[in-house]
């Protein structure tokens, strides 16, 4: 038994009871501290990471398994959780609970961990609830009306899509007698009417997993959770939280289902151009920035998922970038709202005005993330973009990355929206901006990382092509 | 191929008939004499409760949910009490592991306050 695959794991499981612990037994003042030793646990984390990613031993232990695939989405999650901490920070700056807080982020990014190296569906269910429970709970941290609506909304639908995964899992176990998914993959196709069960289940883990991911017909708690919870929440939950669930459907399809995927890529072709087209339009007609990016996250979800209506080693690699990438652009957009919100006090595109003239890093930073949102040049996104809409041309599905190519177009007009009034529209009232150093570096990266994957993509590039998920 | 349920059939339409005799007679025979509490919503004949305050104490659904956690936590200890003997030093350290971080969950419910009632 190689016990040293779990190292990661076991850190992380370490250093989320100790902010627990710390937080019981820390005098109120130094609580705050917290966030820093979260920060910590999380750096050495990914470090173990990225050494089984580079040079350590891989491979499987009981039904946890280590390759590039799942170390590859774990790396984006601890990176995602690191932006989520520093942009955290000033939002928590009145509230002493920074304990309760960081340990529970830290033990939904562990969710989100073992849920990617999962080859079991007993085991998907379990991290599954930890990564969807702590989220619920920091939903409602906010405490007020809305973060409670929010949190109660993404509860409630959260626990129906958790029974639809069981029925489905449960279906499949009669089916083949088993719930690994190697095993699973072995008694496809099954004889006579039970092929018809079979795809029954399939299609509901993916209405299971789809409905984390905010896929179209299963969005609609997004936006209400998306702006009742507390902003960098929100960022946590549209990167993080999503990527999990994106990872967990790509490995479940492609591991358990690989002979079905005549139909399930139908199904995406649909789902993608649905899940792209109504997010767009939906946040065209949002004041609320943080309902708008909501939305945007929708429609991003929805050229993700291009790489699954047409799975081929190159827009499932343009998929992995675009995730690395939307994990900085869309956490550093949200961190910009974070500070924004905590100093005005709202949340609307006047929020915003006049920021690019009154504090003009913060303002270039954001314009940075919305132009890679949106997919300019010498952005992340255009690169992300540009992969994921060529593989699908390359894999034969022109209309499909048409859509996508007019769907992109169409997010022009609200992001730039919010640009304009950055430069152009003048403040109501002016703000005192403090400054926040921990936000500052956080926003700051993020902005040099998403210009930076615009200009060279390559290297990232290449880590995707090796860390494909394996197709038998 | 369904013959094996026929069992079944019989057994829910004699559940019915018998059910609704004894409500039609019931129905038929029995006196009646209602009364204004009698016909409430509520229907066991006791009366309303009165409208609950805007706020009541939240404490014994706290610890409820306290007892109900840590009791199904206790409840996992049986099967691998049972399965024990072939897990050997393995399923003892599975099981230390288990207790530090419910230990964990514990001292903070308590540290917290969850256990006391005022």
């Amino acid at each position: 038994m190689n016990y040293g695959l779990l190292t990661p794991v076991d850190i992380l499981t370490a250093a989320s009871l100790l902010v627990m612990v710390g937080d019981i037994f820390l005098p109120k003042d130094y609580k705050p501290s917290l966030a820093a030793f979260a920060a910590f646990g999380v750096a050495v984390t990914l470090g173990a990471v990225l050494k089984q990613f580079f040079v350590g031993r891989q491979g499987s232990i009981w039904s946890y398994s280590v390759g590039h695939f799942n170390l590859y989405f774990q790396i984006v999650f601890l990176l995602g959780t690191l932006l989520t901490i520093g942009s955290s920070i000033y939002f928590l700056r009145r509230g002493r609970e920074a304990g309760e807080y960081f340990s529970l982020l830290l033990l939904a990014t562990l969710g989100a961990m073992l849920l990617v190296s999962s080859a079991n569906l007993l085991t998907i269910y379990v991290s599954l609830e930890l990564l969807s429970i702590s989220s619920y709970a920091l939903v409602a941290f906010r405490r007020d009306a809305r973060s409670g609506e929010g949190a109660l909304k993404y509860f409630l639908l959260g626990g129906m899509s958790s029974a639809v995964f069981l029925y489905g899992t449960s279906l499949l176990y009669g089916l083949s007698g088993s719930l690994d998914l190697r095993l699973i993959n072995l008694h496809y196709p099954p004889a006579g009417n039970a092929h018809l069960l079979f795809l029954a289940a399939m299609f509901l883990l993916v209405v299971a997993f789809g409905f984390k991911v905010a896929l179209v017909p299963f969005h609609m708690w997004a936006p209400d959770t998306y702006e009742g919870a507390p902003t960098p929440v929100t960022a946590y939950l549209s990167a993080v939280s999503k990527a999990a669930a994106f990872a967990v459907l790509l490995r479940v399809l492609i591991t358990a289902f690989p002979a079905a995927a005549p139909w399930w890529r139908e199904t995406f072709a649909i789902l993608s151009v649905a899940t792209m087209t109504l997010g767009n339009l939906a946040a065209l007609r949002q004041n609320n920035l943080k309902r708008m990016l909501a939305y945007s996250s929708i429609a991003q979800a929805g050229y993700v998922l291009i790489a699954l209506a047409v799975p081929t080693a190159a827009t499932l690699s343009a998929s992995l970038f675009y995730l690395m990438a939307y994990t900085f652009m869309n956490i550093g957009a949200f961190a910009v709202l974070a500070y924004t919100d905590a100093v005005t006090g709202k949340e609307d595109v006047e929020s915003v005005a006049g920021l690019g003239l009154s504090l003009p890093w913060a303002g270039l930073c954001l314009t940075v993330f919305l132009l890679s949102l949106g997919g300019l040049p010498f952005t992340a996104g255009l690169m992300g973009k540009f992969f994921l809409f060529y593989g699908a041309v390359a894999g034969g599905s022109v209309w499909l990355a048409a859509v996508a190519l007019g769907n992109s177009v169409l997010s022009f007009f609200y992001y730039f929206r919010v640009i304009r009034y950055l430069y152009w529209v003048p403040a109501k009232e002016t703000h005192k901006w403090p400054s926040v150093w921990p936000w500052g570096l956080t926003v700051g990266t993020a902005a040099l990382v998403t210009l930076f994957l615009g200009v060279y993509p390559a290297p990232l590039l290449a880590l995707a092509r090796m860390s494909l998920p394996v197709i038998p | 191929m369904f013959s094996a349920y026929l069992a079944i059939l019989v057994f829910c339409l004699l559940a019915a008939a018998l059910a609704g005799t004894f409500s039609l007679v019931a129905g038929l025979f029995g006196p009646r004499r209602p009364s204004e509490r009698k016909s409430e919503a509520y229907e066991c004949g006791i009366r309303h409760p009165p409208p609950l305050p805007k706020h009541f104490p939240a404490k014994f659904y706290l610890l409820g949910m306290l007892f109900l956690l840590f009791d199904l936590e206790a409840v996992s200890f049986y099967p691998w009490a049972v399965d024990l003997h072939r897990l050997h030093g393995f399923g003892l350290l599975e099981m230390l592991s288990f207790i530090v971080v419910m230990a964990v969950g514990y001292v903070y419910v308590w540290r917290k306050g969850g256990f006391q009632w005022q």
